[in-house]
């Protein structure tokens, strides 16, 4: 391929801007983190990840002392138990489920102007998950489909029981596959207001039927991704909620991340589950960067394409236009495999260094558990700003839900400006939480190591791969916010 | 006597990242009289600032260019201009369009709207206030409506 030939490729790849394929939605106005922070971020979690080590190799054995308490009698209990709050989150829950669905069928089709895209997208799918790092699993007993086939049962008692048996050799894969195709369809499927309620309703749907043949006990375990998704992330949180039988709700609370070495990952699937959390916020942010997408425009076409797609890069841009959808979704679902494999070599050398008799499944389903603060702190240094310029904006339309100019609670008009974050404290944060993460990580890492293996020293030594393994996630996410982000993204 | 140690190691570790961090957080520019200026009463001067240092330095022809970037518009498309205008935090800085077609542009964050009509030069003045990455792109009903064009980046203080 000549000279004159990948410079007219890599002049079609500024052409680039044309095509949006836009975020879902909301507006990032986040600036790359400029190199010399991204530098002292890896730098941060190498050095921090040894003093971790050093911590670990001065202090004492600690005692398998477990700080927790039972709160389901304390006067916080009670009062929240006068005040019906679990009810109304429980109204709420469904409402808002409802309203979503109202508002994208018959409200305007302009995202920003309609509720259930602020609503759904950014104080559900972030909020939620962030109020859940930090208060606990609310989300098992607030389920709105949870709520809304348990109405159904008072009606038709025999409704949750199911008709068939769940194999439980399927584990926890629907979950799994029905949380791709969420993923793909929060990068890739464009959704507007009307869309959205289309999909919700389906999913409904979906659980509705679902319930009726497998019995909701199993249905919300094994197949109702968010479920199994909240349920990941509330073992992060300092309490531990669970609902004995139907109306009792016991409430513990526990040192931050404690709930990481409660129990292993059930089974294979939920470890990829948490692999692909923490992959696809690191694809979503990489699929953006220039990097990414010069090696498919110019790379790709130029070494391997171009041979059937013609050697002129504007002729063949239709056709790479719609290669691209395939390219970007075949490595999307393909991350989590690849973070899997990274795994699997850390765990075969932290077998060989503590010389352990425990199998490489049963450390794999052990540690997958640790690397979900890395997950969350990804997912937070990405999107967080999201909340604060259009998060914030729920106020305003839940005075107009339906966008007809209506003003139900008087705040119609509030928020009329944007709100924009200042991108150096933007980057302080992101770098900062990330690293703090990543600490977090290697922490509980260590501790789960000295549970697992018979002597200190074989802990410590085991978890030098581990260190590694976090390193490498935590530095490949600080690369990609580092990266320049190509135009139209 | 070994938690003291354990202690002692979690503090050395802080106290080296802290350093780490001063050591590579690079030097705020001395002369930079527009980054200062952020407050509205600061705008006018920035602009006469900026003027009389586009004054004081050599005017040589890319430096002149690059002062007033110009994106050229064909069907909706960028054909001519720098895709990325790099701005720092403060600065007042106008950039010219030249549609083919008529239409409205959009530069997001900051809102500003900016109506082109065909083949004629149209300027959009700002002093960048918010740091951060923005896009513009063209809305209504013009061919290639609501693909970003291009970007403005204001780099923060």
């Amino acid at each position: 391929m000549t000279l004159k030939c990948r410079t007219l490729a890599a002049f079609t790849f500024a052409l680039l801007p044309n095509i949006s394929w836009a975020h879902s939605f909301g507006q990032v106005y986040n600036l790359p983190v400029p190199f010399w922070l991204y530098g002292w971020g890896a730098a941060a979690a190498l050095v921090a990840s040894f003093v971790v080590v050093g911590y670990f190799l001065a202090m004492p054995v600690p005692q398998a002392m477990r700080s927790t308490g039972d709160l389901t009698g304390t006067a916080v209990a009670k009062w929240a138990r006068r005040l019906h709050l679990l009810s109304l989150a429980k109204l709420l829950s469904v409402a808002g489920l409802l309203l979503c669905v109202a508002t994208g069928l018959w409200g305007t089709n302009g995202p920003y102007g309609n509720f259930n895209m602020t609503f759904f997208w950014i104080v559900f799918l972030l909020g939620f998950t962030y109020f859940t790092a930090l208060v606990g699993d609310v989300y098992a007993l607030i389920n709105p489909w949870r709520l809304l086939a348990s109405g159904i049962q008072r009606i038709y008692p025999e409704y949750g029981r199911g008709l068939w048996v769940y194999p439980v050799s399927l584990g926890h894969w629907p979950a799994l596959l029905l949380y791709g195709g969420f993923i793909w369809l929060e990068l890739f499927g464009g959704t507007t207001p009307y869309s959205l309620a289309l999909c919700l309703c389906a999913y409904s749907l979906f659980n509705f039927i679902g319930i009726a043949l497998v019995g909701a006990r199993d249905w919300f375990r094994y197949i109702e991704f968010l479920s199994l998704f909240f349920r990941l992330v509330a073992k992060m949180a300092p309490l531990d909620i669970s609902e004995k039988e139907a109306g009792k709700v016991r409430v513990t609370w526990r040192m931050p991340f404690a709930g990481l070495l409660d129990k292993p990952a059930e089974d294979f699937s939920v470890l990829l589950f948490i692999l692909f959390m923490l992959s696809s916020t690191a694809f979503d942010g990489l699929h953006e960067t220039v990097v990414w997408q010069r090696l498919f425009w110019v790379d790709l076409y130029h070494s391997l394409l171009a041979q059937w797609l013609g050697a002129n890069p504007l002729a063949a841009f239709p056709q790479m236009s719609k290669l691209l959808l395939l390219w970007q979704s075949f490595w999307l679902l393909l991350s989590p495999f690849i973070y899997w494999l990274i795994l699997i070599l850390c765990l075969w050398c932290m077998r060989w260094a503590a010389t352990s008799p425990l199998s490489l499944r049963a450390l794999a389903l052990a540690f997958a558990p640790t690397l979900l603060p890395i997950a969350l702190v990804y997912n937070i240094s990405h999107y967080y700003t999201l909340i604060q310029t259009q998060g914030v904006k729920i106020v305003t339309l839940a005075s107009d839900p339906f966008g007809r100019g209506w003003d139900l609670f008087g705040t119609g008009n509030w928020l009329q400006g944007t709100i924009i974050p200042d991108a150096g404290t933007v980057w302080h944060v992101q770098v900062g939480l990330i690293v703090l993460g990543h600490i977090v990580s290697v922490y509980m890492a260590h501790k789960l190591a000295l549970q697992l293996f018979p002597t200190q020293r074989q802990a410590i030594l085991s978890q030098l791969p581990m260190l590694l393994l976090m390193v490498l996630f935590t530095v490949a996410g600080l690369w990609i916010m580092s990266e320049p982000i190509k135009t139209g993204m | 006597m070994r938690r003291l140690l354990g202690g002692l190691i979690v503090l050395a570790g802080i106290a080296f990242l802290l350093l780490l961090f001063s050591w590579l957080k690079p030097a705020e520019p001395v002369a930079n009289e527009m980054a200062a200026n952020t407050d509205v009463q600061g705008e006018q001067q920035a602009q006469q600032a900026a003027e009389q240092l586009r004054a004081a330095k050599p005017s040589t022809p890319s430096e002149t260019a690059a002062a007033k970037p110009r994106i050229v518009i064909e069907k909706g498309h960028r054909v001519s201009g720098p895709e990325v205008i790099r701005v720092k935090q403060g600065a007042a800085v106008t950039v010219e369009f030249l549609s083919d077609q008529s239409a409205e542009l959009h530069l997001h964050g900051y809102d500003h709207h900016l109506h082109l009509q065909a083949n004629k030069v149209a300027q959009l003045a700002l002093v960048a206030e918010h740091s951060g990455r923005f896009e513009y792109e063209l809305h209504g009903k013009a061919q290639g409506a609501h693909h970003a064009l291009g970007v403005i980046e204001v780099t923060p203080q």
